[in-house]
């Protein structure tokens, strides 16, 4: 079994769980059971991973909390991955000013931390909503990307079989879907399967703080913050959210670095 | 009867660390309509820039001199749209290279290619498109055609593979054909199955075609006219017979000697000394002086292209100035 199968198995499993949250969570995950005697309670047979401090269940805010972790998550690397791949085959195709134009724009937008570009927008933003996030974090995570693809299509471009078939009267675009873009799938596929992890990761950091995921909606980062006024009287409560934070990233990183090797032979 | 393609006065200028490289100079051709016209010489010496400058495929950093003109049956070249450009390359322009099995993506079935090329200058759906490839499959002599579409290019012999990338370069129906180097990666057998090809189809389909070649004897096999390039220029012009009869540039008969000969006796075969300068640092005066057994006073100052019969020149003083010389 290689680093691929681990990976797409846990991969599968956590979008499983995510699929059938409301299926598998015993209680609704807003829902607040008993204010009086269900605070922060140990894990128990009814509570499997216990309760938080406001005595909602946290199995069905975990459950809940990886559907809108890995769907923010995979959207906004969607969003990414269509950003990018646009901004480095322009880039990549049309050369010259154009080219540069682009890539030091990106290489401005490279030099300025991930978390400020985030904050920026979140911030200015009045009521912060699911879609505003999805927008925020994929508009700011393109930048790699775009450098990515513009390599990989100026190499592709450079083929003989392209300018073969820019000899011949090829129409352009035809010579990018056809000739360019099936040689750039690979590295892209790894690139964002890799960044659906690291999206997870810095979303999560948004809603510890506060900036990510409106509450009552169930966010792994959310449900840290929730455990952290407890954390030594009730260390489930962050644990869980962390553990399924932790499983998940290895799971992506695993997936990707195994499509790494399988795409690209001369890989170390 | 008037030219289908004519160049005059082209000069490719590529900029490189030593300075401008002048790849091409001043080079002018003519190709009538049904003309076979083998462009021949040395590694280095400009002959597919020549043939890239045709279809505008140069690379970006190359800058054409003012005085360059292209014409294609009457239209100025340089002065097309993207569009047009587009249209006349693979259209009335059919260009094929050197290395056939590169020509062609590696993941795309022979009859993908085709296809795409068909549709690239017909509006016609695709079942039409896969007729026509067929067809072009069985014009440019490979068996089995219906087969032939399924098949990925590491499937086919070098042979194969040239004739697949010509089939594409004939989708359009050209009335000029490119061929730069079509048989040097292929082996002998191969090149001459190739060549008698080529000699075929510029008959059938009544198609010019510019081949590139460093072989006389290639240019020999199929060439009606034969243009010989040195150094960025043109140095002699002939019909395929007077060429090789009465070679008037020293560098021309250079080449003649070079080439080993089956009839007669053996012997060393003697090349030409030195080497091709540089693109940057041509020689003052007549390029092939330093290498030219002939070469007098005159040869300081460079010769122009003059006439030794009405369809033959040669840029050599010789021509001009035959007592100067000591042949």
């Amino acid at each position: 079994m290689t680093r691929l199968h681990v990976g797409i198995g846990l991969v599968g499993g956590l979008c499983l769980l995510a699929l059938l949250a409301p299926v598998l969570a015993p209680h609704p995950p807003h829902l607040q059971l008993d204010l009086d005697a269900l605070r922060s309670a140990a894990p128990s047979l009814p509570h499997p991973l216990g309760t938080d401090p406001y005595s909602r269940d946290l199995l069905s805010r975990v459950l809940h909390g990886a559907r809108v972790s890995l769907g923010i998550a995979v959207l906004a690397v969607l969003v990414a991955v269509g950003v990018g791949v646009t901004v480095g085959v322009v880039s990549g195709w049309a050369g010259g000013v154009v080219d540069v134009v682009l890539m030091r724009l990106v290489d401005a937008a490279l030099a300025v931390p991930r978390l400020f570009t985030v904050l920026v927008p979140l911030a200015l933003w009045e009521h912060v909503t699911v879609p505003a996030i999805v927008l925020i974090l994929g508009g700011t995570g393109w930048f790699g990307m775009s450098r990515l693809v513009r390599a990989e299509v100026r190499a592709a471009r450079a083929r003989p079989w392209v300018a073969a078939a820019r000899a011949i009267g090829v129409p352009p675009v035809r010579i990018i879907t056809r000739h360019l873009l099936p040689t750039i799938a690979g590295p892209v596929i790894v690139v964002a399967t890799m960044g659906i992890g690291q999206v997870v990761l810095l979303e999560a950091g948004l809603s510890y703080l506060g900036l990510g995921v409106p509450q009552p909606l169930p966010s792994w980062g959310s449900i840290i913050a929730d455990g952290q006024p407890v954390l030594r009287a009730a260390p489930w409560v962050a644990g869980s959210a962390g553990l399924a934070l932790v499983a998940t990233v290895l799971a992506f990183t695993l997936v990707g670095d195994g499509l790494r090797e399988r795409l690209d032979p001369r890989a170390p | 009867m008037t030219s289908l393609l004519e160049l005059e006065h082209l000069s490719v200028t590529f900029p490189t660390r030593a300075g401008p490289a002048r790849a091409v100079e001043d080079v002018s051709l003519a190709i009538a309509p049904g003309e076979t016209v083998a462009l021949v010489g040395e590694s280095g010496c400009g002959k597919t820039v020549t043939a890239l400058s045709v279809l505008r495929l140069l690379p970006e950093s190359a800058t054409l001199g003012p005085e360059s003109r292209i014409r294609f049956d009457g239209r100025d070249v340089l002065a097309l749209g993207r569009e047009e450009l587009r249209r006349l390359r693979g259209g009335a322009v059919g260009m094929v290279f050197q290395e056939p099995g590169a020509s062609l993506n590696p993941v795309l079935t022979i009859g993908a290619h085709l296809v795409e090329t068909i549709q690239a200058h017909d509006a016609v759906d695709r079942a039409t498109a896969r007729a026509r490839a067929r067809e072009l499959l069985a014009t440019v002599g490979l068996r089995d055609p219906d087969r032939m579409v399924a098949r990925y290019p590491h499937e086919l012999s070098g042979g194969m593979q040239q004739r697949a990338y010509l089939a594409m370069a004939l989708a359009a129906r050209p009335r000029l054909l490119i061929a730069d180097e079509p048989t040097t990666a292929l082996d002998v057998t191969t090149q001459a199955q190739i060549l008698a090809l080529l000699a075929d189809l510029t008959g059938r389909l009544g198609m010019a075609m510019l081949l590139i070649t460093h072989n006389l004897g290639i240019a020999a096999a199929v060439a009606d006219r034969v243009a010989v390039m040195y150094a960025g220029r043109i140095v002699e012009v002939a019909p395929r017979a007077a060429l090789f009869a009465h070679p008037a540039h020293p560098y021309t008969r250079g080449l003649l000697q070079a080439a080993p000969r089956l009839d007669g006796p053996t012997r060393p075969t003697p090349a030409i000394p030195g080497a091709v300068p540089s693109a940057t640092a041509w020689p003052e005066g007549c390029r092939f002086r330093p290498r030219c057994a002939h070469a007098w006073d005159r040869c300081n100052s460079e010769p122009t292209l003059a006439a030794t019969a009405p369809d033959h020149t040669a840029r050599c003083w010789l021509v001009t100035e035959p007592r100067g010389g000591t042949a």
